[in-house]
C-alpha cells in the first residue's frame, strides 16, 4: 500500500504537468469556438468533443496516405535536412507541396537491412518519392466532407477541402465557396476561414467589396489574440497582406500603408507588409 | 508405445474445435461479423460513391485488429486452460510426449485462429462485393501471407504461455504483435541518427518479431499489383524458422516443467 501511495505522487505530478501542457492547446483551439463555455464547463461535451476532433484528426492524416496510394511520408530529421542523405519527396502534379519530407520506408541505397528492407518494400506500399504523382483528388474529397461532419470545428478540413474541390475541377467553385461558408457558419470566430473566403471573392469571383468585408471580419476575429495554430496565424497575416494589396491596387496607397502598418504591429518581420508600409 | 504426432495433433485439433463450439467462442466471431455487416449496411444507406478506399481501409483494419486479438486470445489459453482444469494429467498419462502436446496445441490454435480469420476475411470480401467494391488478385496473396503470420503468432504465443501467466502472455503478445512495425522504425532511426552499425541492426532485426511483415492489407486497399512469389516464399521460410524456434524454446521449458 505504501508503495502504491509513493507511486501516486510522481504519477500525480506527471498528470499535472500533462494537463498544464494540454490545457493551453485546448484553450487555443477553443478560442475560435463559440462553444467555448460548453467545452470548458461540461465534462461530457469536452470528452465527446475531443473524441470527435481525434477522429477528424485521424481522417486528416488519412488524406495524405490516400493521395499517396498508402505510401507513408514523414518529416526529415534535422540531420537528414542538413546532410541531405534522405531522398526529398517532391510532387510531379502540383497537388501537394512537400517540404523536407521523405518516405517512412527507406529506399534500397539507404537501407542497412538488406534482405529485410527488400521484403518490407515489397509487402508495404512503396515508391520513389522524388517527383511522384498523386492519386485522383476525387478519392480524397469525401474524407474532407466526412471529417467536417464528424467535427464541424475542424477548420483545416474546410480550408483544404475547398482547395481540393477546386483543384479537381474549376467548375466546382460554387461548391468550394459553399463549403467554406459552411465552415464559417460553424466557426464564426475563425480567422483563416474568413481570409480564405475573402481570397476566393477577390481572385475567383472578382468581387473586391465582398473580399474586403471578409478580410476585415478575419482581422476583427483576430484582434484580441495572437493565434499559435499555423492555419489561423497564417490566416491573420494573409488578411493584412490581402487588404494592403487590395488597397494598393485600388490606388489608395495611404490606406494600403495603414493596413500594412497595422499588420506589422502584429507580424513585425513580414517582408510583404514592410514593402507596403514604406 | 508412442502415438504418432499426426494422431495427437488431429485429436487435439478436434477437441479444440469442439471446445471452441462448447465455449461459444464462435459467437464472438459471429457477433463481430454481424457488426461488420451492420457497418456495411450503414454505408449502403449513405452511399459509398468516392468512399471506396475508405470503406476498404476500415474493413481491412477491422480484420487485421480482430484477427490478431482473436489469435492471441485463442493461442494464449491452450495450455493454461488444460493445466487449470487439470485435464492435462489424463492427457499426459497417455503415451504422448510433451513436444507432441505442444505441437498439437499450436496446430489447434492455428486451425481455430485461421478459420476465424478466413471467415472474417470472406465476410468482408462478400460485403465489399455487395457494395460494388471489387478486390484485385493481390487479395489472394494477402490471405496466404496473413495465414502464415497467424501460424507464426500462434507459435510465439503458445511458447510464451509456457513461460508466463496468461494475463502477462496476452499483454506481451499483443505488444509484440501490434508494436512490431515500430521496433524496425526505431532501429533504422538508431542507425541513421546514432550511427548504430548495419551489422548490429541486421542482427537485432533478425531477433525481433516481425508480425507487421505478414500484413499486405494496405496494398490490397490501394489496388497494388501482386508481389513476386519469392516474397511469400521468403516469408514462409521466416515463419517456419522463427515459429519453429519459438516452439523449440517452449518445449525446452515444458519438458522439464512440473505441472500443476
Amino acid at each position: 500500500m505504501r508503495l502504491v501511495g509513493l507511486l501516486l505522487i510522481p504519477l500525480g505530478l506527471i498528470a499535472g504537468i500533462a494537463i498544464r501542457g494540454a490545457s493551453s492547446v485546448l484553450r487555443e483551439r477553443a478560442e475560435t469556438l463559440d462553444a467555448i463555455t460548453l467545452y470548458d464547463r461540461q465534462a461530457m461535451v469536452s470528452v465527446m468533443g475531443e473524441l470527435r476532433s481525434s477522429f477528424a484528426g485521424y481522417l486528416w492524416a488519412k488524406t495524405d496516405e490516400y493521395t499517396h496510394g498508402g505510401v507513408l511520408l514523414r518529416p526529415m530529421t534535422e540531420r537528414e535536412k542538413r546532410e541531405r542523405t534522405a531522398r526529398a519527396a517532391s510532387s510531379a502534379d502540383e497537388l501537394a507541396h512537400h517540404e523536407d519530407e521523405t518516405s517512412v520506408i527507406p529506399e534500397r541505397e539507404r537501407d542497412p537491412r538488406g534482405f529485410w528492407g527488400e521484403i518490407e518494400r515489397q509487402v508495404k506500399p512503396f515508391f520513389d518519392v522524388r517527383h511522384h504523382f498523386h492519386r485522383p483528388v476525387r478519392e480524397v474529397l469525401p474524407l474532407y466532407r466526412f471529417m467536417t461532419w464528424v467535427d464541424p470545428t475542424f477548420v483545416p478540413g474546410y480550408l483544404v477541402g475547398a482547395q481540393m474541390l477546386l483543384f479537381e475541377n474549376k467548375a466546382n467553385l460554387s461548391q468550394a465557396i459553399t463549403f467554406l461558408k459552411e465552415g464559417a457558419r460553424n466557426n464564426p470566430r475563425s480567422i483563416a476561414l474568413f481570409t480564405e473566403l475573402g481570397r476566393y471573392a477577390l481572385i475567383y469571383q472578382g468581387n473586391p467589396v465582398q473580399a474586403e468585408r471578409y478580410f476585415r471580419r478575419a482581422i476583427a476575429n483576430g484582434s484580441r489574440w495572437m493565434p499559435q495554430n499555423p492555419f489561423e496565424r497564417d490566416g491573420l497575416l494573409n488578411a493584412y497582406r490581402w487588404l494592403a494589396i487590395l488597397k494598393h491596387r485600388e490606388g489608395r496607397t495611404e490606406e494600403a500603408r495603414r493596413w500594412a502598418q497595422h499588420g506589422l504591429s502584429r507580424f513585425s518581420c513580414d517582408p510583404v507588409l514592410r514593402q507596403f508600409a514604406r | 508405445m508412442r502415438v504418432s504426432t499426426w494422431q495427437v495433433c488431429r485429436s487435439l485439433a478436434m477437441v479444440g474445435l469442439l471446445e471452441t463450439v462448447r465455449r461459444k467462442d464462435l459467437y464472438v466471431v459471429l457477433i463481430l461479423t454481424m457488426l461488420m455487416v451492420l457497418g456495411a449496411s450503414a454505408f449502403r444507406i449513405f452511399g459509398v460513391s468516392g468512399l471506396e478506399i475508405f470503406v476498404k481501409d476500415v474493413a481491412f483494419l477491422t480484420i487485421g485488429v480482430l484477427s490478431t486479438v482473436l489469435t492471441v486470445l485463442i493461442a494464449a489459453r491452450q495450455l493454461p486452460d488444460e493445466v487449470q482444469r487439470r485435464t492435462i494429467y489424463p492427457l499426459l498419462a497417455r503415451p504422448i510426449a510433451r513436444g507432441q502436446l505442444l505441437f498439437g496445441k499450436w496446430l489447434t490454435a492455428f486451425v481455430m485462429a485461421g478459420v476465424s480469420f478466413v471467415f472474417l476475411a470472406g465476410t468482408a470480401y462478400a460485403l465489399l462485393l455487395l457494395l460494388g467494391i471489387p478486390l484485385k488478385p493481390i487479395f489472394g496473396q494477402y490471405l496466404l501471407l496473413k495465414l502464415l503470420g497467424i501460424g507464426w503468432l500462434c507459435a510465439l504465443v503458445v511458447a510464451l504461455s509456457v513461460y508466463l501467466t496468461p494475463a502477462a502472455n496476452i499483454t506481451l503478445s499483443l505488444i509484440l504483435a501490434f508494436g512490431s512495425g515500430l521496433f524496425g522504425r526505431l532501429l533504422l532511426m538508431a542507425h541513421w541518427e546514432r550511427g548504430v552499425s548495419a551489422l548490429g541492426i541486421n542482427w537485432l532485426y533478425g531477433v525481433l518479431p516481425h508480425y507487421d511483415l505478414f500484413d499486405m492489407s494496405q496494398k490490397v486497399v490501394y489496388d497494388w499489383s501482386p508481389v513476386p512469389w519469392w516474397v511469400l516464399g521468403a516469408m514462409g521460410l521466416y515463419a517456419l524458422a522463427s515459429g519453429g524456434l519459438y516452439l523449440l524454446l517452449g518445449w525446452l521449458r515444458l519438458r522439464k516443467q512440473v505441472l500443476g
